[in-house]
């Protein structure tokens, strides 16, 4: 008897802190929750802060509505900044590759796998030169701003001239971490480049690499070297 | 390759560690003391377009400003921003800002009970600036960010030609223009070489 009881006991804890798990789905409200607590009013307001959760929520579903239907189109969804850095996939003509296996269903499966590691980089790298170049110009606004701040306000010419420094020193530092990234990201290009050669090779493009490859690896180096 | 994205995945992600140096609206008075909003991850079932990141606050303001940024976002992810009250007394005014809190890329106001939202995409971080006019007042502000977009990149082959496939050199390739140049220069020898004997 006993036993049966301290069995339906220990069952039921389970069950109660089972039930007290979140929903992984469930978004996590943050907040100064704390202002809860005991208070009655704020209580009261639940009721309204529920409301203005799901009409959040709701209004969000709609964005992913018609965000759906342009899931294709980058384009369409507007910069954060008009002056803000979009990345440049154009290439030059004189750096188009010749390609046998373009199109070509015989070596399609080859090639478009050595093609989309290709084209992840080359995501990857636009996306780099315009942290690289979002930086640069969110630095040189900060300095703007606090020269011409540290004249108007009560911070010290000498404090700003600290705060400055900093910020010199810290861009410095950014720039050392484009290089290690930069000449990360060219042996990964030539990796991929030689993975298309060695697709092309295959089907009738001997020394694809040394040919067509080398050329454009030489045209993505110069794009996105620091000058700086 | 499988295992090369992931490592360059990593590289990226490292790199986006170090940027976070410097993450919020640049500013110089000690009293504003921006609150980082939080992203958790965000996904409902039968429902890919809502897979992505979100973050959802309840709060109540009581000061005439308050200030927020939010970090980790990608210039290939659209980002969603809402700030709504159920408050039929609010009057709130909202500035999103990237380089320090006195330039707003987007504004935007709300007098009583009603939404503000606003979508683009930016890399990085941006920073919320949230003015009541009538305190204290109570709102959810609202950010998600979705996963990243089919971004359509022009392809950097052109189908190749007999010459590229066997390998012509330029001489071969341009042929024609070469006999024509040295048939020219014989000509133009041939005319040059009369009139000097004429001369003489």
């Amino acid at each position: 008897m006993k036993k049966t009881f301290l069995f339906t006991t220990i069952l039921l804890l389970c069950l109660t802190v089972r039930s007290q798990e979140p929903d992984q789905n469930e978004p996590v409200i943050r907040g100064n929750e704390a202002q809860h607590e005991g208070n009655e009013q704020q209580r009261a307001d639940e009721g309204s802060d529920r409301e203005a959760i799901d009409g959040a929520i709701g209004n969000l579903q709609e964005y992913m509505d018609w965000l759906e239907a342009r899931r294709n189109e980058w384009n369409t969804v507007q910069n954060f900044d008009p002056n803000e850095c979009s990345p440049d996939f154009a290439a030059s003509g004189a750096a188009m590759m010749p390609s046998n296996c373009a199109g070509n269903q015989a070596c399609s499966e080859c090639y478009e796998r050595a093609v989309g590691e290709l084209n992840f980089i080359r995501r990857q790298l636009g996306r780099l030169s315009c942290i690289y170049s979002n930086t640069k110009n969110f630095n040189e606004s900060a300095i703007a701003f606090g020269d011409n701040m540290s004249g108007i306000h009560a911070v010290t010419g000498a404090a700003w001239q600290s705060a400055r420094g900093e910020i010199v020193g810290q861009f410095n530092s950014f720039k050392h971490t484009y290089d290690a990234k930069y000449t990360d990201m060219m042996g990964s290009l030539q990796r991929a480049l030689q993975s298309v050669g060695s697709c092309e090779m295959q089907y009738g493009l001997p020394d694809w690499y040394q040919r067509f490859g080398f050329i454009y690896f030489e045209f993505m180096k110069d794009k996105y070297k620091r000058t700086d | 390759m499988e295992r090369k994205i992931p490592i360059l995945f990593v590289f990226v992600l490292m790199f986006m560690i170090k940027l976070n140096v410097i993450a919020q609206p640049f500013n110089l008075t000690e009293s504003v003391q921006p609150v980082e909003l939080i992203f958790t991850d965000y996904k409902k079932e039968a429902d890919e377009k809502a897979k992505g990141r979100i973050s959802i606050n309840t709060l109540t303001q009581e000061l005439d400003t308050m200030y927020y940024f939010i970090k980790g976002l990608s210039m290939y992810s659209p980002t969603y921003f809402s700030l709504n009250t159920t408050d039929p007394d609010a009057n709130i005014k909202v500035n999103l800002c990237k380089e320090n809190w006195h330039k707003a890329h987007r504004t935007g106001e709300i007098k009583g009970k009603g939404i503000w939202k606003s979508n683009f995409k930016t890399e990085g971080d941006f920073g919320i600036m949230v003015i009541a006019n009538k305190k204290p007042v109570r709102y959810v502000l609202l950010v998600w960010s979705g996963k990243e977009m089919n971004l359509e990149i022009p392809s950097v082959f052109k189908t190749a030609n007999s010459s590229d496939i066997k390998g012509e050199s330029w001489f071969k390739k341009n042929i024609i223009l070469v006999v024509g140049a040295a048939i020219a220069l014989l000509i133009i020898s041939f005319l040059l070489m009369k009139l000097k004997v004429r001369n003489r």
